[in-house]
């Protein structure tokens, strides 16, 4: 989990530090935190020894990203995989917007499916104004390059 | 705080400073007024090679020292940015980058963090592009039509080639059921889980199932290939020879869609390819000696893959004694027919536990053969042979080596026990997708779902079509367009 200077880790295990943008401080095993191309790109570049600067992820998305980053390298089953997944993108809607920014920056691919789906998921099925109210953004089409769009794909809303 | 000075770079020079990479892809940096270096950076090297992502800031203290800021990629902090244009300004001490577009990043030097104008999820103004793209994505594509009229921005990002290729990968495939008529009115039509369906009205004559998205119905008089969902047509005219089209796939490599057809030779069957590109038909040196049916092939590996029964007596091996007049079975260890997109040259290959053809008598060869189905199953070449409501699964695991490893043994029999037509059903298989193995069993009354998960099977519903006349296909409407060849 979660911890600031893990000390009791075996010497063959690595433990990278990440410090989050409100300078919290979280060691993760190397095998777990390369799975972000961010990180992995910036351990490369020699920052290993270092503490890592995360400038774009908070204390609180960072406890959630490194929690998931150390489930997906404890080799748990597939199944428990997906069932654990399920509910760590359950929840709510400010969390996951935070956590999608967060894996978009630090370039966790497996992550921002799973999220962007969630996302998705809650797009699925709804109409344009309804899309327009979750989202808040505003309608800049003309009544009518609307109505245009509308006549252009009139065949799928039949 | 004003007493810095700051540079960015996205490898180019800037006014006091050069950035400049040797030939070994070290990064140096040069003040052009003291003549002298500053830095040689080597732990920039491998970042230099990508030339592209490259983002550099750099600051210069009132000691003259040149430090980092930031350095790394750039799609770390601006996704989108690429190539796109920065502007840097420092107000009350407080960095300001610009970039093309609405988002602004502000870099506070005295906490060294960015801070980002972006908040929540009800602000996607500053949504970065590339997040939007990920999560419009996942939709499917009649959901996306809906999304193309939010606004103006959404539009314009799920409107390009690449964003509809993007989602053709991501999306589930669904199900075409084409109905064929010698009246004028045929059509197909998609099923979305037996909720609600939509009816195209085509004049399709036929379908063939090809690619994921595009199909090509053979008239009598013209062919031509359509993305269903879009409607968007292509004509292909007739293929000459009177040719009858056998495969129609996607040129990877050539980033072109190709179709194959057939004709006959007196000794062997001969091909002819058409490439949306050069919208022209050219004959093919290679050949093969049997006749790729018109299920339409799996393409694995760069290759298509076509279940083959029959070759031409007059080019028999010499074992063998041909049957009837016209054709002959073939033998198990050639009766997967290949074309190799690459080479464009054709083989064939055995079906696995190819010595079943010794084992059996003569009149169940063909009859046999003829259960076996190839589908594609995790990107593999799979094969389903139907039994008496047994079906083995087979999956070609290693493809070099051609071996093949069963995967799967569905037993049908207790389900269908109660069925009475079973005996006489013959089930075609039509794919595996979506963890279900799709069974066009029409004696039982249609599409049936076996999930190979949990070993059920569920009639598939659809309203408003009877389902003796459809023929199925897997099928996953897109957005793609047939144009964007290239």
């Amino acid at each position: 989990m979660a911890s600031s200077e893990s000390t009791t880790t075996s010497t063959t295990t690595k433990v990278l530090r990440l410090k989050s943008s409100d300078n919290e401080i979280f060691g993760v095993e190397e095998k777990a935190a390369l799975q972000s191309e961010t990180i992995k790109s910036l351990a490369e570049d020699g920052y290993s020894e270092d503490v890592i600067p995360l400038f774009n992820v908070e204390k609180k998305t960072l406890a959630k990203i490194v929690e998931w980053l150390n489930k997906h390298a404890s080799g748990s089953s597939k199944e428990e995989l997906k069932r654990w997944d399920a509910d760590f993108v359950d929840v709510d809607k400010d969390v996951l917007y935070d956590l999608l920014l967060a894996s978009n920056y630090l370039n966790i691919e497996v992550l921002l499916h799973q999220l962007a789906q969630k996302v998705a998921d809650m797009i699925k099925g709804k109409k344009p104004e309804e899309i327009r109210q979750l989202f808040g953004i505003k309608n800049d089409f003309t009544p009518e390059e609307e109505a245009e769009i509308r006549r252009e794909n009139a065949w799928a809303f039949e | 705080m004003e007493n810095y000075n700051i540079f960015l770079a996205l490898l180019c020079s800037s006014a006091v400073l050069i950035f400049f990479f040797d030939l070994l892809c070290n990064f140096r940096i040069y003040h052009r007024e003291r003549g002298c270096l500053i830095r040689y950076v080597r732990a920039f090297s491998r970042t230099a090679g990508d030339m592209m992502p490259t983002l550099l800031i750099l600051w210069q203290a009132r000691d003259g020292m040149v430090d980092w800021l930031y350095r790394g990629f750039c799609h770390v902090i601006f996704p989108m940015l690429k190539i796109a244009f920065l502007v840097v300004a420092v107000v009350n001490g407080t960095i300001v980058l610009y970039r093309s577009l609405r988002n602004s990043f502000l870099w506070d030097p005295l906490v060294g963090t960015f801070i980002t104008q972006q908040s929540r999820m009800a602000d996607t103004e500053h949504v970065s592009n590339d997040v939007l793209i990920e999560i419009l994505s996942w939709l499917p594509a009649d959901c996306i039509l809906d999304c193309q009229r939010v606004c103006r921005k959404w539009q314009a990002l799920t409107s390009t080639p690449s964003f509809a290729e993007l989602q053709l990968k991501r999306a589930a495939p669904g199900i075409l059921a084409s109905y064929m008529s010698f009246a004028k009115e045929s059509y197909c039509l998609y099923i979305d889980e037996g909720h609600r369906s939509k009816a195209n009205n085509q004049t399709l004559m036929h379908l063939m199932r090809l690619v994921d998205y595009t199909l090509i119905p053979p008239p009598g008089v013209e062919f031509f290939i359509c993305n269903p969902f879009t409607q968007q047509r292509i004509t292909l005219g007739t293929p000459p020879r009177n040719a009858f089209i056998c495969g129609f796939f996607f040129h990877t490599m050539e980033g072109d869609y190709r179709v194959l057809s057939v004709f006959e030779d007196p000794e062997c069957y001969r091909y002819l390819m058409f490439s949306l590109q050069t919208r022209c038909w050219r004959l093919l040196p290679s050949s093969s000696y049997c006749h790729p049916f018109s299920t339409s092939p799996i393409v694995v590996d760069g290759n298509l893959h076509w279940m083959v029964y029959h070759r031409r007596p007059s080019l028999l091996f010499q074992h063998c004694q041909p049957k009837s007049r016209d054709f002959v079975d073939l033998p198990c260890r050639n009766s997967i027919l290949r074309f190799n997109m690459l080479t464009e040259e054709f083989d064939s290959m055995a079906h696995p536990q190819c010595d079943c053809c010794l084992q059996r008598s003569d009149d169940f060869l063909n009859l046999d053969m003829q259960e076996m189905h190839l589908i594609k199953m995790d990107e593999a070449l799979s094969l389903c042979h139907v039994q008496h409501g047994l079906i083995d699964i087979w999956l070609l695991e290693d493809y070099s080596n051609w071996l093949w490893v069963q995967r799967y043994k569905v037993n049908l029999k207790w389900d269908i026990k109660y069925d009475p037509f079973y005996r006489n059903g013959f089930i075609h298989l039509v794919s595996f997708q979506n963890g279900e193995l799709l069974l066009d069993w029409k004696r039982r009354g249609g599409l049936f779902g076996y999930s190979l998960e949990l070993n059920t099977v569920r009639k598939i519903n659809m309203k408003e079509i009877e389902e003796e006349s459809f023929n199925f296909i897997s099928h996953t409407p897109s957005l793609v367009s047939l144009r964007k060849v290239q």
